[in-house]
């Protein structure tokens, strides 16, 4: 492959992968580095490929596997926040995820702050109230808007996926 | 199906990251990959080409350049394309070569290092040496010890005898006459705030957090009593000392007062 091509599948797949990863490893700066590590691996060693996804997907999954045994963890499974999922839901998880990521990414940025607050870093609307000086009602608006464009996004995103 | 949709999503938000992503998605043009976390410095970047007092090019043979910070931090992008941040008082000289990239630094500096397999970034810092596998970390001369934080990336830290592989959120040092470098817990969440102007805390400890603010503002935070257990999570880009006890009060609903 030359190395345009590399890019481009770097370019299509990195996001992807890394979320994939993270399904594994739970920590998104490690996800990030073994996905890149498995690039510079098919830098360096350049294999005949027919099928790039394919490869890229197993290579991410045997480095995961070998960093959960390295530190002698019981769990070799990808998971997702609540339970266990197959290898293949994470895979293919992780092609809508980052669809969703990109989602996040475009929402209106006060009001992801307030979502990130209530979902990622657990606080009470009413906390979030008290720490951003508004009053609880807005907060809880804000909140609901923002999952709200997200649900409709995901619609777009799943009726794409069965229109394939 | 709408069930799982919701489950990815709640997945995506717990580790959600602003720009998370920004750097690998513009991988291919390595000279302008801006970071997030020198967004937060780019105050310091005016007061930079003010302090900035002289920068070395010797055309011939490897490629030198040097930096000092005098009395302000200071940040400079460095011919590879990666970044520094310097405290005050620090001086940090850059030589490049085929075989590598090297730095030569006594101080404490921020570095950002652009990805390059071949050409590894290291660091000489007194007794120790840096390698880096990855990207963002911090080196810290105090007194005759080493101190190097991880903030992104995988950073081989090296005495004369034996290295360590760091990863996010550890710390370790180098002791003076040491040869190995030896763990530490992280003193305070926010090792960087003098660079990036931010302190963030999740579910911290609020002695923890009253230590850190008043370790770094050189004042003292005092709390009234009966807190013990309390947790802060959030976080302050702020420079006024009282604007974050005036925050950290209205949050918990106790009183903070500075000294």
């Amino acid at each position: 492959m030359t190395s345009t091509e590399i890019g481009t599948l770097y370019k299509q797949y990195f996001r992807q992968l890394c979320l994939y990863a993270l399904h594994y490893v739970g920590n998104l700066d490690e996800s990030k580095d073994i996905v890149q590590e498995c690039f510079a691996s098919l830098i360096k060693n350049n294999p005949a490929l027919s099928n790039p996804k394919v490869y890229l997907y197993n290579s991410v999954r045997n480095r995961c596997i070998d960093l959960l045994r390295s530190r002698k963890k019981e769990r070799i499974a990808p998971m997702d926040d609540l339970s266990y999922i197959s290898d293949e839901e994470a895979q293919r998880r992780s092609e809508i995820e980052v669809q969703l990521w990109e989602a996040v990414d475009s929402l209106p940025p006060k009001r992801r702050e307030l979502l990130l607050l209530n979902k990622r870093d657990g606080l009470k609307y009413s906390d979030i109230a008290r720490l951003k000086g508004l009053s609880e009602n807005t907060v809880r608006n804000q909140i609901f808007r923002a999952i709200e464009s997200l649900r409709n996004n995901s619609k777009k995103i799943l009726s794409f996926l069965f229109c394939l | 199906m709408q069930e799982n949709m919701d489950r990815m999503l709640g997945f995506v938000l717990k580790h959600y990251r602003q720009d998370a992503f920004d750097s690998e998605t513009k991988a291919e043009s390595r000279k302008v990959r801006r970071f997030p976390i020198w967004r937060y410095a780019a105050t310091f970047t005016a007061v930079a080409a003010a302090v900035l007092l002289f920068v070395f090019l010797f055309h011939s043979g490897p490629s030198v350049s040097e930096y000092m910070a005098a009395d302000s931090s200071i940040q400079a992008e460095l011919p590879d394309g990666s970044s520094v941040i310097l405290h005050p008082g620090t001086r940090v000289k850059y030589s490049d070569s085929k075989g590598g990239r090297n730095v030569e630094m006594e101080g404490t500096a921020l570095f950002k290092v652009t990805r390059d397999e071949s050409r590894p970034f290291k660091v000489d810092a007194g007794e120790s040496v840096v390698e880096v596998l990855g990207t963002v970390f911090q080196v810290k001369q105090s007194a005759g010890d080493v101190y190097v934080d991880v903030l992104e990336g995988k950073v081989l830290f090296a005495g004369s005898e034996d290295g360590v592989i760091l990863i996010p959120g550890m710390e370790s040092v180098l002791r003076e006459g040491a040869s190995v470098p030896e763990a530490v817990e992280n003193a305070f969440p926010n090792p960087i705030a003098w660079a990036t102007g931010i302190f963030k805390y999740e579910g911290t400890p609020l002695e923890t957090v009253l230590a850190e603010l008043s370790d770094y503002f050189g004042r003292e935070f005092i709390v009234s009593p009966d807190t013990e257990g309390r947790t802060l999570t959030g976080s302050f880009s702020t420079e006024d000392p009282e604007t974050i006890a005036e925050a950290i009060s209205a949050a918990l609903e106790i009183v903070v007062s500075v000294k």
